[in-house]
């Protein structure tokens, strides 16, 4: 069978269909799970607010204009926007992320060799990306890991593509520095 | 050791990283980086953090997480855009009672003040005579609608708190 497209699907989500939000749920939980974790730090979290982003597309879908954006965009927006507050309100800022949240990163259905590396390469990450300021490390998750063009992050957080660059590379140089393993001086 | 760069230079060099712009700038900052060590170890140094950033997989979500979520999210009620059903200046028909209600008693008022003996002082200003029993009349108004509200608030507050 035919895949409905995102807009389709929205448009009868906005009519009251459950099978519609299930469907574009399953399309797109995995990269927003992981886009809510890389902001946050925390798997509670990310679980905790997948829920606040589809209960908004559910309730707040007659809002989406196809002809504006794309629907990964608009659910990515609705992500983003609510990490950014739930950070803010918890004083939980990505800074100053907990050394214990590498622990919540790592899914108890591995075994304990690959749990062991896993949380050494994930938290060695985890631990250099939560040193940035929020703004920087929001710009690195969206570039680096959901793989958006620096056009599409603007339109998302309303920043100029400029200001977006220099941000990034600033946090490269950062990173650089914090990735680097040690005696070497490259990641 | 910082690589320090103009913007243009940074921003052509991430373009190049990232495939980002058309094909043509992409071609002149691949041919100008191919002969350039600085911008090299720019998009050396660029590469390496990529890489090293993506050690940090993918995540599953739990499994149970869609049904909680599904099912939480669709328990609730969806906006719904209200369609007015009234022209919006159609309200405003109502107030029409009221100021005319509001032109009368100023009128009246300003009569009764107007027979009053003190406007004789004003004789040398003709106009200022004749329209300031109105303008007492819309103070003596005024003041009286602020002491029906301050006499009404408590009743509104209880009210508002039910």
């Amino acid at each position: 069978m035919e895949e409905q497209p995102d807009h389709v699907l929205v448009a009868e989500v906005a009519r009251g269909d459950a099978a519609a939000l299930r469907t574009l749920y399953l399309r797109y939980e995995r990269p927003t799970f992981n886009l809510i974790l890389r902001l946050a730090g925390n798997r509670e979290m990310a679980q905790d607010m997948m829920q606040e982003t589809f209960t908004r597309v559910w309730t707040m879908a007659y809002t989406f204009r196809g002809d504006r954006g794309s629907f990964k965009g608009w659910l990515f927006t609705i992500a983003l926007n609510l990490t950014r507050s739930e950070l803010a309100r918890k004083r939980h800022r990505v800074r100053h992320l907990a050394e214990d949240a590498v622990d919540d990163l790592v899914s108890p259905s591995d075994g304990p060799d690959a749990l062991l590396q896993r949380s050494e390469a994930s938290g060695r990450v985890t631990a250099a990306l939560a040193q940035l300021t929020p703004d920087q490390r929001e710009i690195v998750v969206l570039k680096v890991y959901q793989q958006l063009k620096f056009r599409e992050i603007a339109e998302m957080t309303k920043t100029p593509e400029g200001t977006l660059k220099a941000r990034f590379h600033r946090a490269v140089a950062e990173l650089r520095e914090r990735l680097a393993p040690a005696g070497s001086g490259q990641p | 050791m910082t690589v320090e760069r103009s913007e243009g230079d940074r921003n052509a060099l991430l373009a190049l990283h990232f495939g980002e712009g058309n094909a043509r700038t992409l071609a002149a900052a691949r041919a100008h980086a191919s002969g350039c060590p600085r911008c090299q170890e720019y998009l050396h140094m660029l590469s390496g953090v990529d890489a090293a950033l993506r050690e940090w997989e993918e995540e599953s979500p739990p499994p149970e997480l869609a049904a909680r979520v599904l099912s939480r999210a669709t328990r609730l009620p969806q906006h719904r855009t209200v369609t007015a059903s009234v022209p919006s200046a159609m309200p405003l028909v109502g107030l029409l009672p009221v100021l005319a209600a509001l032109v009368v008693s100023i009128r009246q008022l300003a009569g009764w003040l107007g027979d009053l003996p003190f406007w004789t002082a004003l004789e040398g200003w003709p106009v200022v005579q004749n329209a300031a029993p109105f303008a007492a009349a819309v103070v003596v108004l005024f003041m009286l609608g602020g002491l029906a509200s301050l006499a009404a608030a408590p009743a509104l507050v209880m009210e508002s708190r039910r």
